[in-house]
């Protein structure tokens, strides 16, 4: 059978390691002023962590803009406005679904024999 | 309470919070500093207000064991309440009359215990609370605090025995 340690037993190594950790602890007003000093800090420390977060954005935003501005702009005919050149220039996505296999004899008038003679002979009142 | 009531209060008990500081910062003496800063603060400035419906300590303990959870969870460290080996010999070391081999099968059996089983017995055999007061402080009821406690100390007290009996 298991040996179990007797409640008292848990009770005197538990205190006695709670005596120990009393024993060690810091001066309460050490402690203390160690933490409104902490405090008073934490403000200026999160007030220059957001000026220098606000400053980093600004030069990511300055840097975005040089480049948007500085890209070279697109070949255009002169004289056009830009709006007409884009539009002359848009394509659809869908666009290559229109080249269909046989389009190519839709995309003129087909030329047809002539048979008026035969057709005139068959007419009824001749 | 006043602020100086409040702070008269807290001196009274420092050596305890301290204590259970250690127990809730795997034993890791910065970090229990730091979370007994915190937690001065918060009584201090408001924050963390006692409303009288327990023991005072057990709202500070209550406080302690919040803010050092609080402290895991922004990734402080990722231990629990029994830091490394090496912080566990130091400890023991440290420790009062009993022996080293026998602080040593303590820290070990305790370290083998589920984190709610462990803060129920510290808070219970080393700070003297009732189960109540320790399901009060860890939040929990008073139900879950019992079944803790019994199933902790059966497991702790195996756990002691066999490493006696080896």
């Amino acid at each position: 059978m298991k040996r179990e340690l007797p409640d008292s037993d848990i009770a005197r190594l538990l205190e006695e390691r709670r005596l120990s950790d009393e024993a060690s602890a810091p001066a309460f007003q050490v402690l203390l002023t160690r933490a409104r000093a902490r405090s008073l800090s934490a403000p200026a420390a999160r007030r220059s962590g957001r000026r220098l977060l606000a400053a980093a954005a600004m030069t990511i935003a300055l840097f975005v803009a040089v480049v948007l501005l500085r890209r070279s702009p697109a070949v255009r005919e002169p004289g056009l406005p830009a709006a007409v050149a884009t539009l002359a220039e848009w394509k659809s996505p869908t666009d290559s679904l229109l080249h269909t296999p046989g389009a190519e004899l839709l995309a003129e008038t087909p030329v047809l024999v002539s048979r008026v003679p035969e057709a005139a002979a068959a007419a009824p009142g001749r | 309470m006043t602020p100086i009531e409040t702070e008269i209060e807290l001196e009274k008990l420092h050596a305890a919070a301290f204590a259970w500081a250690l127990a809730c910062c795997g034993r890791r003496r910065e970090e229990a500093e730091d979370v007994l800063q915190t937690t001065y603060l918060k009584i201090l400035d408001g924050r963390a207000r006692f409303a009288g419906r327990s023991s005072f300590r057990t709202f500070v303990f209550g406080v302690i064991q919040r803010t050092a959870a609080e402290n895991r969870r922004k990734g402080a460290s990722p231990f629990l309440l029994f830091g490394t080996g090496r912080e566990r010999e130091k400890s023991s070391e440290e420790a009062g009359s009993s022996g080293p081999e026998e602080r040593l099968a303590l820290a070990t059996a305790l370290a083998r215990l589920s984190k709610r089983q462990r803060e129920v017995l510290e808070l219970v055999f080393s700070f003297g609370l009732t189960v109540e007061e320790a399901a009060a402080t860890l939040s929990l009821s008073a139900g879950s605090a019992r079944v803790h406690y019994a199933r902790g100390k059966k497991r702790l007290a195996s756990l002691l025995g066999e490493g006696a009996r080896g």
